[in-house]
């Protein structure tokens, strides 16, 4: 019983450290500006 | 294709240069932006988790990667398709996930509402409960004794009702001859659902989803329908075995199997009458 409360904590955690990872990954794009075409045109190096 | 990944100066160090910039304007404001947003992407997970539209997620996932890739692989015609796809996401998502969203702003609703009730009415309603929680397990009883077959949906904070493709309004009060009454075998109504919402029977012989899960393989309709409840939306639903009278529990997803009353009893008040006192205080 303990260890699956335990599971359960750890797994909230858990998703909790990946949704704040999420949404400042969104900020920084949102903040710098970054549009699909920038990712797309930094993974292969294409330039206008 | 050894271009791939070969990052160019240019756009780099601009990027970078945007991000060391925004990195530079960092206020507390944008701490509690970031705070807020990951609450909304937690109570999102929790909405969605285990449930079909966790599937449809993956299905998404999967769109954007093949979109990404078509772009980056320069698989024009795939791009162009997918771009569309992408584009005109926004619509589909909110068709797709209408319940989820619906379920979410009920929630979100039904906590702000509940601040303003009055003592009285807090009373009542767990009062209501006990006495609804008593009839169910009654009758649930009796007809586990009697080998009776029965489904019974105990709606929570997602309704249910629309989302039914055919039933039979009752609208009465919880009463546990009426409940054992609705599933005798010979009568019109026994097949289907009872369902019980807002403390009164609101409906019966209502047509549930099956669940796709495999690990039901040897129970019958009644315990894939239950699960399947339990899949869309945070109801509570007990089925009794027309063939061996036991008695299961399913919710969010899972399934209890070899319940005993007592055991079904103090699930109900943990669940129901418990949760309307932490609700509501």
């Amino acid at each position: 019983m303990n260890k699956k409360f335990l599971g359960i904590k750890l797994s909230v955690y858990l998703t909790l450290f990946v949704c704040l990872v999420a949404s400042f990954l969104v900020w920084l794009v949102a903040g710098a500006n970054i549009d699909v075409d920038t990712i797309g045109n930094l993974l292969t190096g294409y330039t206008k | 294709m050894n271009f791939i990944l070969s990052i160019d100066g240019g756009v780099f160090s601009s990027v970078w240069s945007s991000i060391i910039n925004t990195f530079s304007r960092f206020e507390i404001r944008d701490a509690i932006d970031i705070v807020l947003l990951a609450l909304v992407f937690f109570v999102a997970f929790s909405v969605i988790k285990g449930k079909k539209a966790g599937t449809i997620i993956l299905g998404i996932a999967i769109c954007v990667a093949i979109y990404f890739l078509s772009f980056i692989f320069e698989l024009r015609a795939l791009h162009s398709v997918f771009s569309v796809i992408i584009e005109s996401g926004a619509i589909v998502l909110v068709v797709i996930f209408q319940p989820e969203i619906r379920e979410a702003l009920e929630k979100i609703g039904k906590g702000s509402l509940d601040g303003i009730k009055g003592i009285g009415e807090r009373e009542k309603g767990i009062s209501n409960y006990a006495t609804m929680i008593d009839s169910i397990c009654y009758a649930v009883h009796m007809m586990s004794l009697e080998n009776t077959g029965a489904l019974i949906v105990i709606e929570r904070n997602t309704k249910l009702l629309g989302s039914f493709t055919d039933y039979i309004l009752i609208d009465s009060l919880v009463n546990e001859k009426l409940i054992r009454n609705l599933f005798v075998n010979k009568s019109p109504l026994h097949d289907g659902a009872l369902l019980i919402s807002e403390g009164r029977i609101a409906a019966a012989k209502c047509i549930l989803p099956l669940t796709e899960k495999k690990e039901l393989g040897d129970y019958g309709t009644r315990h894939k329908a239950a699960l399947g409840v339990s899949e869309v939306s945070d109801a509570i639903t007990i089925v009794v075995s027309e063939e061996t009278g036991k008695i299961a529990i399913t919710y969010d997803c899972e399934i209890i199997h070899d319940v005993t009353i007592e055991q079904l009893k103090t699930y109900l008040y943990e669940k129901l009458a418990k949760q309307e006192v932490k609700d509501k205080t």
